[in-house]
């Protein structure tokens, strides 16, 4: 079977080489338009910006490098680069070799200083072969108002079409009706586990250090793969190639610093960026001694190093360091994230970029009693990753961008294990069993330009998965009761799945401004979490797939109509999407996930169908900026041993969900943001009677999830001053005012069902709601 | 386990208290079906096998359940078959002959006949096996822990090395005061198998459950699997969810048939007492 795919594989490689290169010989004398396109002011890469020849009304768009290339015939142009936020860049070149132009583009904005954005927007989200994709920008981000002042990447994607939050405050994300471990979160290449600090109140990215966001809802790129929902691709800045900068900012709960700046000028630059938290300095300001001596922090550190070695090799390193810390007594507990991104650009010829990448990521937890007593005891958990990942993106002629390339991760599971730390400690050790896994994929995908009116996207992705020994691995019965177990030694692979992911789209372009699209996807996960609360906890188990438990396979199909208005100043979408997965993975009643050696017992398998239509109207340029998005969707579960085998609401089924996210620049100096949400309530199982059993009133439930919680909906504000700008000026300034939940709703974050205590026969429903009404400020500076 | 995760999730609740507050709210809930509820014991001691069967209500229905009258309920194990006989005075209530006791190792099964149908069945039937003797309690501990204002139980004993559920209740001069579920503790011997238990804390109980010159009994009783998953279950439906921890709320699995609700349960206990003294802390 294995050797079938390898050889299949092959031949279409040499079959699509030779055709494409044929291709490419059809156009008579060409010459090639390559080279990087960089903010003149930083030195920042710029991905995604366009090139547009004027007369043979074709173009192209920079990569994820900012690296550009077009194959034209020998003649002269007219070429425009444009990038929103940016000046267009005009040039007329005379074409006869292959020529390299590195282009430097201003910012029509000084971030801080001169907000009105001039530079038009482009069609681009209208030609664009990918759908269902929505990028921010890092000013965008923090330009919506937030919780405790704290500017929040992940709280911004809940805004977003499609996506919504799993539980009030929560860092976790679903993404059109799938879990929160269904998306894959990158920074830098490297996925993070657990994008939480704070009990996922605020996520673990920086804004600051943040260059840019692309969330993919289910149509994930051929390179990407290994979850059902979603990716979010977030890139760290490079570092200012042109001079030393730094900015930061001094809020109510953190403070945070970035430096930037040149170690060669124009060659060598690095990036550090470190935030720290310090809600424990305000629990010390409490008289009670139960509450002044807990430590309570977390912190971040982002650091990179970008070396431009000649225009045709480029090292990028990066890392990211994360933790959060927590005691309370003689009792601690501390988790966090860590990354480490090496990647080499390599330019082959005008045609041929590369990017070779190896990732090392780990996410732990520990938590234990630090007291030397039969009391003690220390529970320790970690994953760690290792990928190497190249990828090669051909641009063969100006039709076809041919992009392939493998991917090889190695993870190490190492879920758990709790000991004591006294030799007279009545805690025996125990361990959950670690495991080992191989992900590798390649793939390849080709966008086609199909005359005036089609692009086509087409690619397959060929994903392997082993389970590698040493394990042991258990049988269970239908009632997940252990029957037998079987060991395997070290370095056996002992079980493997395979999985062929096509990823089609096409665009018929009605006209410059409106597009129709559709795409379908499939996409495999041999990987999720064990966690079967909805908001989640930081105490993460991740799992693999193993003889027990089949991956998970995804389809998507999805059809949208893309219309700009006034230029491009307003951009609308509407999408339409149905998803199904036939190994949809859910727990039994009363599972006992935590430190479970037998916890594939406790899993259960069935269906999982969702369907929906996102709405969405842009603003990109003028005083008032954002957008305003509807969504209406279903998500649905069927599953053998849950429900009496009927279907279900999943968890984050919220059929109605709208965001309006808006930012009004008064002048030059002072800006407001609104935000206001509203989504329909999560569905709950309620009680719907009650027995008595040893003076306990104990509740009988409803069908699952066929109760909801309350609407959900809140209001957000925010006010900016700016100092008056001065170009003689170094240092900038602004202050933020944030005000979460402006009219006080109290949006239930649980609701319980109780006794009273002196009486277990009179019940009460009880809501708790986390955050009223909470202003924030925060001073930001830059230099 | 449970109890150091516990510990752990109360800290985290103290983080959430910090910002949320709670209010009680008016929730219109579905009326539900009635379904037979039972409640049954057999163990080795006088007076203590009873059945109580009585009939769910809608969740705020906020009255003492309605009990089950003119029943006709029989345990067998073996050959033998034992009548239970309707206590008049409280409705509901079968108690079994003064002579009859449980066995160890034995299997019971009860058999109900209702007079009515509930939820159209008349007759019910249920299962259960007494588990082994009981691990031996070599002693208990009392500590008064004058911080948390908490008196601790402390348990001495050794853990035989088979798969091992304990219920523990606490007796204060010969009255169970951990007589309602939540007060009840129970764990399996996942972390302490075959091990010598030098002193883990049992259970919890309040500063005015105990004074000076009480006796404090504790009581071990060896349970089985679906009993230990029962209680748990119950303790965990009966506590506050959240949405960082808890899991979907569900029906306690009972052990009786045609969707009837309750347990039918079979243990033995061991039991060890201390006197209490004045603790060196003590307000």
């Amino acid at each position: 079977m294995n050797k079938h795919i390898w050889i299949t594989l092959i031949l279409f490689l040499i079959c699509y080489t030779f055709t494409a290169r044929s291709f490419a010989e059809n156009i008579v004398k060409g010459a090639t338009l390559s080279g990087h396109i960089y903010d003149k002011e930083n030195g920042e890469s710029l991905p995604g910006a366009t090139v547009y020849v004027s007369n043979t009304k074709s173009g192209t768009t920079s990569n994820n490098y900012g690296f550009y290339s077009m194959t034209l015939p020998v003649g002269s142009y007219h070429v425009v680069y444009s990038f929103l936020g940016y000046n267009d860049y005009i040039i007329d070149i005379e074409l006869h070799n292959d020529t390299t132009l590195t282009i430097e583009m201003v910012s029509t904005s000084h971030d801080l200083n001169e907000v009105e954005v001039t530079g038009l927007a482009k069609n681009e989200n209208v030609v664009n072969a990918q759908m269902s994709v929505n990028s921010i920008s890092a000013k965008t981000i923090a330009s919506i108002p937030s919780l405790m002042g704290e500017v929040d990447l992940i709280k911004a994607l809940q805004l977003l079409p499609g996506v919504k939050f799993v539980a009030e405050g929560s860092s976790g994300l679903s993404v059109r009706g799938g879990g929160p471990d269904q998306n894959l979160i990158l920074l830098d290449e490297a996925t993070i586990y657990n994008a939480g600090h704070l009990m996922g109140f605020f996520s673990v990215f920086n804004n600051d250090a943040v260059k840019s966001v692309d969330l993919y809802k289910g149509d994930l790129p051929a390179k990407y793969g290994g979850r059902l929902a979603s990716m979010i691709d977030v890139r760290m800045k490079d570092g200012n190639t042109k001079g030393f900068h730094g900015n930061g900012g001094i809020g109510l709960i953190s403070s945070r610093l970035l430096l930037e700046g040149p170690i060669v000028k124009d060659k060598v630059a690095f990036m550090m960026a470190g935030r720290r938290s310090y809600a424990d300095l305000f629990l010390r300001l409490s008289p009670d001694e139960d509450i002044n001596s807990n430590i309570l922090y977390f912190y971040d550190l982002n650091m990179k190093i970008n070396y431009n070695i000649n225009g045709n090799n480029h090292l990028y390193l990066s890392g990211y360091f994360g933790k959060d810390v927590f005691k309370s007594g003689l009792f601690g507990m501390n988790w966090g994230n860590a990354t480490g991104t090496a990647r080499w650009n390599h330019i082959f010829n005008k045609k041929l970029f590369s990017n070779l990448t190896l990732v090392a990521s780990r996410f732990n937890y520990q938590l234990g009693v630090s007291e030397n007593s039969a009391n003690g005891f220390d529970w320790q958990s970690s994953l760690d990753d290792y990928n190497l990942r190249e990828d090669f993106q051909w641009f063969a002629n100006p039709n076809n961008l041919v992009t392939f390339g493998y991917s090889v991760l190695y993870h190490n599971f190492f879920p758990g294990v709790i000991q004591g730390t006294n030799q007279d400690s009545f805690i025996t050790k125990y361990q959950l069993n670690n495991q080992h896994a191989l992900e590798s994929a390649l793939f390849i995908s080709n966008e086609q330009k199909l005359g005036a009116l089609f692009i086509l996207k087409y690619g397959l992705r060929i994903s392997m998965f082993n389970n590698i020994g040493s394990a042991t691995n258990y049988q269970f019965d239908n009632q997940g009761n252990v029957t037998d177990s079987t060991s395997h030694g070290p370095g056996d692979f002992y079980n493997s799945y395979t999985g062929f992911e096509p990823r089609l789209g096409i665009v018929f372009l009605v006209n410059e401004s409106s597009s129709v699209k559709a795409s379908y996807s499939k996409n495999h996960q041999y990987i999720q979490q064990a966690q079967n609360s909805t908001a989640g906890s930081p105490l993460h188990i991740w799992f693999p797939s193993s003889p027990n438990v089949k991956p998970q396979i995804g389809h998507q199909f999805a059809l949208g109509y893309f219309r700009n208005f006034s230029e491009n100043v307003f951009e609308t979408s509407i999408e339409v999407y149905y998803k199904y997965s036939n190994s949809a993975i859910d727990y039994r009643d009363h599972a006992d996930l935590l430190l479970n050696k037998y916890f594939e017992g406790e899993l259960l398998f069935g269906k999982s169908w969702g369907y929906g239509a996102e709405l969405m109207v842009k603003k990109n340029s003028g005083k008032l900026t954002g957008w305003l998005s509807y969504t209406l969707s279903k998500s649905l579960r069927k599953i053998n041993g849950i429900n009496d085998g009927n279907e279900y609401p999943s968890p984050y089924d919220r059929p109605n969900d709208i965001s309006l996210v808006m930012n009004y620049d008064l002048n030059a100096r002072v800006s407001f943001g609104f935000t206001w949400v509203y989504s329909s309530g999560n569905p709950v199982t309620f009680p719907v009677g009650r027995f008595d059993y040893n003076n306990t009133t104990v509740p009988v439930y409803s069908k699952r999830n066929s109760y909801r919680m309350p609407d959900y909906h809140r209001l957000d504000l925010s006010i900016t001053w700016r100092e008056k700008y001065k170009p003689e000026k170094k240092w900038h300034s602004e202050f933020n005012v944030s005000v979460y939940n402006a009219y006080n709703r109290k949006n239930p974050y649980v609701i319980n069902f109780q006794s009273e205590p002196d009486n277990p026969n009179v019940t009460y429903a009880e809501s708790t709601y986390l955050f009223g009404i909470i202003p924030s400020f925060t001073y930001n500076f830059k230099f | 386990m449970k109890k150091k995760f516990q510990i752990y999730i109360s800290l985290v609740m103290f983080i959430l208290a910090i910002s949320s507050c709670t209010e009680r709210i008016d929730i219109n809930l579905d009326e539900s079906y009635v379904r037979l509820a039972v409640e049954g014991y057999i163990t080795p001691e006088e007076g203590e096998q009873h059945v109580k069967l009585t009939k769910t209500a809608n969740y705020f229905y906020n009255n003492p359940p309605e009990g089950i009258k003119q029943a006709q309920v029989k345990v067998t194990t073996g050959d033998s078959a034992v009548i239970f006989v309707e206590d008049l005075e409280n409705p509901g209530y079968y108690r079994a002959p003064a002579d009859f006791r449980g066995i160890p190792d034995q299997t019971y099964s009860l058999e109900i006949q209702l007079k009515d149908a509930i939820n159209n069945s008349v007759y019910y039937q249920s299962t259960e096996t007494m588990p082994h003797q009981p691990t031996v309690i070599d002693s208990i501990e009392l500590e008064y822990n004058a911080q948390w204002e908490r008196w601790l139980v402390h348990l001495y004993a050794w853990e035989p090395p088979a798969e091992n559920y304990y219920l523990f209740n606490g007796y204060v001069n010969g009255k169970m005061i951990t007589d309602s579920i939540s007060r009840k503790s129970v764990t399996d011997d996942r972390l302490y198998n075959g091990n010598y238990i030098g002193g883990i804390t049992v259970m919890v109980l309040y500063k005015d459950e105990i004074s000076p010159g009480d006796t404090f009994t504790l009581s071990l009783s060896n349970i089985t699997k679906s009993y230990y998953d029962f209680i748990l279950n119950v303790q965990e439906e009966i506590q506050p969810k959240n949405p960082l921890f808890s899991g979907p709320p569900a029906n306690v699995i009972s052990n009786i048939d045609n969707d009837a609700v309750g347990y039918f349960a079979a243990f033995s206990s061991s039991y060890a007492s201390v006197l209490v003294t004045v603790p060196e802390d003590w307000k």
